[in-house]
C-alpha cells in the first residue's frame, strides 16, 4: 500500500481523503494515516488554535487523531472525512472548554458584539485581532465556512440549525467587514 | 451579492487563508500520532498473533481429533465381540482335581503337625539331661527324646551357652530358637516335674 501511495504521488495522483480513510479503516495500514494527516492537519490545527490557545490546541489535535485512529472503524464513507474529522475535534474541543469553563455562550449577544481591538498599522494584524475578539459560536460559524464547509455541514458539526448558522456567519462577517473597513482600499 | 460584498468576501477569505499559512501545525503533533499509530498497530499486531496461534491450534485439534475418528470408523473393528468358554467334560478330571485337594489337604496337615511338634518343642523348655555313650539325651514331659551331639555340646561350651559343670541327670532349661534348634541348654536347680 505505501508503494502504491508513493507511486501515485510521483506521478502528482493524490487520493481523496475518503478513499484513504476508507482504505486506513480495512487495513489500518499507517502510511495512509499519514498521508491523511498530510492532508488535513493544517485545516484542523488551524480551527482549533483561532478556538483556543497554542497548547490547546495541540492537545486537542493529537486527540482528534488519536480518535481517528481509535474510532477508525466507525468511520462511514457517506460523508466527508474533514467533516468527521471537524467533529470530532469539536467535540472534544467542547469538552475540554467545559472543563476549564472557558466557553462563554451569549446567544443574546450574537447579534450587536462590540469588537475591540488596539489599532495597528497591519491589515492581517487586525483581521487577527478582530477575528479573536469575535463570539466563540461566530468565530467558529466563520471558520467552519472558510474551511470549505457547506452550511449543511457546519450546522452538523456545531450541532445547531441552519438558520443558526447562517446568522452567526452573517454577523461574524458583519463585525470582521465594520471593523476592517478603514484598512479597505 | 453586491460588487463591493464579493469584494469584502475575497478579502477576508485572503486574510483568513493568509493567516492559516502563518500557523501550520507543528511536526511534533504527526511526530507523536504516528509513534502512537505505531505502538497500537503493534499491539494489534500481537493480539492478532496470538488470535491467529489460537486459531491455528483449534484447527489442528479439530483435524486431528476428526481423523482419529475417521480412522476408527473406517479401520477400527466394527463390532466388539466376546466369547464365552465352557468346559464340558465326564467327570475324571474333576475326580482328579477332587484327589489333588485331598493330597494338598494332606501335605498341609502334615505341615500343621510338624510345625506344632516344633512349637511344642520350642516351648518345652524344662528337660532331664543323661548322657551316654555318644552324646546326651534330653527327656521331656511330653517324652519326647532329644539327642545331642558332643560335638553340638562342645560348640555350645565355646560359645558359653551351656553351663560349664553340667552332669548327667541334672535338670535343665533348654532354649530353642524359632526354627527349634537348641541354642542353649541351662543347669536349673527346679525339679523336673511333669
Amino acid at each position: 500500500m505505501s508503494i502504491t501511495l508513493t507511486i501515485r504521488s510521483f506521478f502528482g495522483q493524490d487520493y481523496s481523503n475518503e478513499w484513504l480513510m476508507a482504505r486506513y479503516a480495512q487495513t489500518g495500514d499507517n502510511a495512509l494515516l499519514e498521508a491523511l494527516y498530510d492532508q488535513c492537519a493544517d485545516d484542523l490545527y488551524h480551527f482549533l488554535l483561532t478556538q483556543s490557545d497554542p497548547v490547546t490546541a495541540k492537545d486537542i489535535c493529537q486527540k482528534s487523531w488519536l480518535k481517528v485512529i481509535e474510532k477508525r472503524h466507525l468511520y462511514q464513507q457517506s460523508g466527508r472525512f474533514i467533516a468527521w474529522l471537524f467533529t470530532l475535534a469539536r467535540h472534544a474541543l467542547i469538552d475540554e472548554h467545559r472543563k476549564t469553563q472557558r466557553i462563554d455562550y451569549r446567544e443574546d449577544e450574537l447579534l450587536h458584539v462590540h469588537v475591540s481591538f488596539e489599532h495597528t498599522d497591519n491589515i492581517k494584524d487586525a483581521f487577527e485581532q478582530i477575528l479573536l475578539a469575535l463570539p466563540f459560536e461566530q468565530r467558529e460559524a466563520f471558520c467552519l465556512q472558510q474551511e470549505g464547509f457547506g452550511l449543511q455541514e457546519i450546522a452538523q458539526i456545531t450541532q445547531v440549525g441552519l438558520e443558526t448558522i447562517k446568522s452567526r456567519i452573517r454577523y461574524a462577517k458583519q463585525n470582521l467587514r465594520n471593523q476592517l473597513e478603514k484598512y479597505h482600499d | 451579492m453586491t460588487k463591493q460584498h464579493k469584494t469584502d468576501e475575497l478579502d477576508l477569505s485572503a486574510l483568513y487563508q493568509a493567516r492559516k499559512e502563518q500557523h501550520t501545525a507543528p511536526v511534533s503533533i504527526k511526530r507523536q500520532v504516528m509513534r502512537q499509530a505505531t505502538e497500537r498497530k503493534g499491539v494489534k499486531n500481537w493480539f492478532s498473533g496470538i488470535q491467529q496461534v489460537a486459531i491455528a491450534a483449534s484447527t489442528l485439534l479439530l483435524v486431528g481429533v476428526v481423523s482419529v475418528h475417521y480412522y476408527r470408523l473406517n479401520y477400527g473393528p466394527t463390532l466388539l465381540t466376546y466369547t464365552s468358554v465352557e468346559v464340558h467334560s465326564l467327570g475324571t478330571e474333576s475326580a482328579d482335581i477332587a484327589g489333588q485337594i485331598r493330597h494338598l489337604y494332606a501335605q498341609r496337615y502334615e505341615d500343621f503337625q510338624q510345625k506344632q511338634a516344633m512349637l511344642a518343642s520350642h516351648h518345652s523348655k524344662s528337660a532331664v539331661m543323661t548322657q551316654f555313650d555318644q552324646g546326651w539325651e534330653l527327656t521331656t514331659c511330653d517324652q519326647s527324646l532329644v539327642k545331642v551331639s558332643n560335638e553340638l555340646i562342645a560348640k555350645l561350651k565355646s560359645m558359653d551357652m551351656i553351663s560349664a559343670n553340667i552332669q548327667s541327670g541334672d535338670n535343665v532349661n533348654i532354649q530353642f530358637n524359632r526354627e527349634g534348634m537348641i541354642v542353649g541348654i541351662e543347669q536349673t536347680t527346679q525339679l523336673h516335674h511333669c
